[in-house]
């Protein structure tokens, strides 16, 4: 006993190192368990309420941005009613516009909200939002602003969550070209926050420069048609089946703000469908 | 007790200026200063090799739960908290390891930057590494280790100049 107890304090400057480094690892190569919980996370309440703080002050430095881009976004909106008002003009029954007006909100709802923790320079980047489980935000919602996607919740507490935006390689995001429809999934390189890639898109389709990349809506995080991005270059990938296009994103992820969750009303549906299909 | 207070101050006060500053200061987009570091490295020279362990660990805990990164920032700190004894020692003799705090002054210059030159590579060589496991882009790697080194210490530089300035003071 004597000679663990002496062994134990001649070492113990290795031992605790020891003890504080697996703890380390441990917690670096089981984040995925510890989403659940959302303790070590910017989710939990406070650093949500230090977060929130911080947004106070530095929310003013973007202001005039986002005014603008609030501005452009109401001018594209009211365009979009009266174009489609005038497109609805000649339905006179009423129930045909009642049904059209249902399935149009019916399968997606926006929860707005605000950016409250944002970063652009890491390997792996976050963004935590204002908005929690008692808004109905899940994890697995996708994630969009005026200008385009985001990214997708992975985890969220009461009032606070946390988005894996697309600067971050943890995530493949399904997009497709606009005019060719072709799909490939969308990740980011790691280096220079306005591009990132769309991977394996067959090396027949036609592709030039500003074509517009849209989301697939081949999952139930994102509908389909959301605006991603243009392409700014292409080349053969790394495996030379596929072509490789370099994207330049349409989100400035360095001001983002206002933002809105995608619900997908049948998203449990979906997934569940999914599943079966998959066993 | 007052020398307690005054490392907790530091403490705090650099991950508050690592996490809601620094983090949205980018250089080129992708480098950025790691400055909470030296919360460690200005720890006295002759504190228990121990307790230095348990604060770099509690340090990198509270950068990564603010960050979103658990254990990452936890294992680089612990792992320069753990080789901050043998590094001063390298370069400088028993005798001269005072109770004061580690810095130019009580150093001396040479001695003071190997000890913060090799101990910052060395916490942005693993930091860096951890972040990359599951992501292979070795360029990116290779030119971020060496320039945020250089930026944060930089940063270190004018933190230390405008200390020694106050210590100065009568």
């Amino acid at each position: 006993m004597r000679n663990i107890l002496r062994f134990i304090s001649k070492y113990s400057t290795y031992l605790l190192f020891i003890i504080l480094q697996v703890c380390s690892l441990y917690l670096l190569f089981n984040y995925n368990n510890f989403q659940k919980s959302a303790f070590f996370t910017s989710s939990n309440r406070m650093n949500g309420k230090l977060y929130t703080m911080e947004e106070s002050v530095t929310g003013y430095f973007h202001l005039k941005a986002n005014n603008e881009s609030l501005l452009k976004q109401n001018n594209e909106l009211e365009l979009q009613i009266a174009r489609l008002k005038s497109s609805i003009s000649h339905y006179t029954d009423t129930t045909d516009i009642a049904l059209l007006r249902m399935k149009e909100s019916e399968e997606f709802s926006l929860i707005p909200a605000r950016v409250i923790q944002n970063s652009v320079s890491h390997l792996r980047n976050y963004v935590t939002l204002n908005v929690g489980r008692l808004d109905g935000v899940l994890p697995e919602m996708g994630v969009a602003n005026s200008d385009g996607i985001v990214g997708v919740v992975s985890h969220s507490s009461d009032h606070y969550s946390v988005v894996i935006p697309v600067l971050n390689p943890q995530i493949r995001i399904s997009c497709k070209l606009k005019n060719s429809n072709a799909a490939g999934s969308l990740i980011w390189d790691g280096v220079d926050r306005r591009y990132a890639y769309l991977e394996e898109i067959p090396p027949y389709i036609h592709v030039s420069k500003g074509d517009t990349i849209i989301t697939s809506g081949f999952s139930a995080i994102f509908p389909e048609g959301i605006m991603v991005g243009v392409v700014d270059k292409f080349g053969i990938g790394s495996d030379a089946n596929f072509l490789r296009l370099k994207v330049h994103l349409a989100t400035r992820f360095d001001a983002l703000s206002n933002v809105r969750v995608i619900n997908f009303k049948h998203r449990n549906e979906f997934n569940k469908l999914q599943e079966e299909a998959s066993l | 007790m007052t020398r307690f207070v005054n490392h907790l101050l530091w403490f705090v006060g650099l991950v508050a200026l690592q996490v809601f500053v620094l983090d949205n200061v980018h250089f080129l987009g992708v480098f950025l200063p790691l400055i909470y570091i030296y919360a460690i490295l200005r720890l006295p020279s002759d504190m228990s090799p121990n307790i230095v362990i348990l604060l770099s660990f509690l340090l990198g805990l509270s950068v990564d739960i603010l960050s979103n990164t658990p254990g990452m920032h936890a294992s680089a700190t612990t792992l320069i908290g753990f080789l901050r004894y043998p590094v001063l020692r390298l370069f400088v003799s028993k005798e001269d390891l005072g109770n004061k705090n580690a810095s130019e002054n009580s150093l001396g210059a040479g001695a003071y930057w190997k000890y913060a030159v090799l101990l910052v590579l060395i916490h942005h060589m693993v930091l860096f590494m951890l972040e990359s496991l599951s992501f292979s882009n070795w360029q990116l790697l290779l030119t971020k280790i060496p320039v945020c080194s250089l930026l944060t210490l930089t940063f270190i530089l004018v933190i230390e100049h405008i200390n020694s300035k106050e210590d100065a003071r009568p």
